[in-house]
């Protein structure tokens, strides 16, 4: 293949980009890419590549019963095929996942779990903004001579803060 | 785009916020090593068995989709486009599309959740309920010690990968990108430019988002990343600032420039349009334009892009679509009072 810009020199580089809705790919040479000012994927240097440093020296004939995948494949596009391949390939794929998050120990949530982040903080925002509301409706209540539904009001803010 | 919204959480620095979470099915290979069609159907009808109860979700076959539609809801944020390139793909999404579902794109499933502004919370309680939904009608692949089983170890544990879409035209007119580039770098999280070709941010927009999904909870990613964004938010407002009292008048021109341009336009292409409006945005957040908020300005570039306006308007040719996006942000900026 020939090199998109040049027309002369074999096309090395091979850059995909996603430009207002539109998928396009340019073939490039060398030398032409390394003019170009955007980023270039060099063919020779990919993530996967660099993730492969990772991974433990394993036989690459290795091979999940489940989905097919080999570790070689794994290796070459960084992709596992089923969920069985992580037991497989258990031993050449933690050092890499080690690489990756510092961390081979899931410490989140399970299937099903409910995770509230924040739960503490926004129900201690909702406080004080109810607490808020009483005090604003306290001074109106005081404003108007309502004077039982301003005791009503507070003994609400005195249990609030006292719940602080 | 339906689900971006004026008048969001510290709108004038940040546009939106993304949660995205990684899901696959146990016993069913990962769409890359998919070859049966009967997997495809499987992955497809379990989750339409447990979402499309909850009434407001609708289901679409992306094969059964125009080309058009299927770019429109790229731009919209909706699907991705690895999505396009998969032969089973599909989508399960509410009706204003901040809660949804892809369907066989690099996993299963990949849930997810937007919102205007800076929302890292209620985004993720939304993902986290979809989750929920979904998990309720599919053995998910989960390992005790690894969490979450994807396709691509990136994604293992949480599955979780959150992000905050900013707007940083001071920091990049300061040159300071470079620097808060490789300090986020170093604490798990990266950013990069969220529109335009490779590393070029068009408009100076940046997206921030955790790279690390092992090995900390969900809470942990989810507060690291706002207390990041709103140092960011802080830098880019502080930055902001000084470049006027600096700049001054140079910078009030750039910014009229900017405002006339868009006002008087009888034709404009989607990035000059975006540079621009960053511009004004700009321009908003520091008292210089009044009667146009940040967010108004967002929605109008977000609703601009080339595919959303052929479907609105069907401009097939690209000078059609140049003048009726001149047309649409001239609207916007000429309302009364401007």
């Amino acid at each position: 293949m020939l090199c998109d810009n040049c027309l002369k020199n074999n096309a090395t580089v091979h850059m995909t980009t996603f430009v207002n809705g539109q998928v396009k790919t340019v073939h490039l040479c060398a030398q032409c890419a390394s003019q170009k000012k955007t980023a270039v994927v060099m063919p020779w240097f990919s993530f996967n590549d660099f993730m492969s440093t990772f991974y433990a020296e394993t036989a690459d004939n290795q091979q999940c019963e489940v989905c097919g995948t080999t570790l070689e494949s794994f290796k070459k596009d960084g992709k596992l095929g089923c969920a069985n391949c992580y037991k497989v390939f258990e031993d050449s794929i933690l050092p890499a996942i080690k690489g990756i998050h510092m961390s081979v120990a899931h410490t989140g949530k399970h299937p099903g779990e409910r995770v509230e982040p924040n739960k503490k903080e926004r129900e201690e925002d909702d406080r004080q903004s109810l607490k808020e509301r009483l005090k604003t409706a306290l001074k109106e209540a005081v404003a108007v001579e309502n004077f039982e539904e301003a005791a009503r009001l507070r003994d609400e803010i005195a249990l609030l803060e006292k719940g602080e | 785009m339906k689900w971006l919204k004026a008048g969001a959480p510290e709108s004038d620095v940040v546009v939106s916020t993304r949660i995205r979470l990684a899901r696959n099915i146990t016993d069913v290979p990962f769409p890359a090593r998919m070859t049966a069609p009967n997997d495809a159907e499987k992955v497809h009808r379990l989750a339409k068995e447990s979402l499309l109860k909850a009434s407001d979700f609708r289901y679409f076959r992306l094969s059964d989709m125009s080309e058009l539609e299927k770019r429109v809801l790229v731009e919209e944020n909706v699907i991705s486009a690895d999505l396009l390139r998969s032969r089973f793909g599909g989508l399960i999404s509410n009706s204003d599309q901040s809660v949804s579902v892809m369907l066989i794109e690099e996993d299963h499933y990949r849930l997810q959740s937007l919102a205007s502004g800076l929302d890292i919370y209620k985004a993720y309680d939304e993902a986290d309920r979809l989750d929920n939904l979904l998990s309720e009608g599919v053995q998910y692949a989960f390992d005790e010690k690894l969490g979450f089983l994807t396709s691509c170890p990136t994604n293992v544990g949480t599955g979780l990968r959150a992000s905050v879409m900013l707007h940083l035209p001071a920091l990049t007119a300061a040159k300071a990108l470079p620097r808060i580039t490789s300090m986020i770098g170093k604490v798990g999280m990266t950013v990069r430019g969220a529109f335009g070709e490779g590393s070029a941010a068009l408009g100076a927009f940046y997206q921030i988002s955790n790279q690390i999904t092992l090995g900390v909870s969900e809470s942990e990613i989810l507060s690291r990343l706002l207390s990041m964004a709103n140092k960011v938010i802080n830098f880019e407002r502080g930055t902001r600032k000084e470049l006027y009292s600096s700049l001054g008048i140079a910078l009030e021109d750039r910014i009229w420039r900017a405002v006339g341009v868009l006002k008087y336009a009888r034709r404009i292409g989607d990035a000059e349009a975006q540079k621009l409006l960053s511009d004004v945005a700009f321009g908003v957040s520091l008292g210089i334009v009044e009667g146009i908020t940040s967010g108004e300005l967002y929605e109008v570039m977000m609703n601009t892009r080339p595919a959303i306006i052929a479907q609105r308007d069907g401009h097939i040719n690209p000078a059609e679509r140049d003048a009726a996006r001149a047309e649409i942000i001239k609207k916007v900026l000429t309302k009364e009072g401007r």
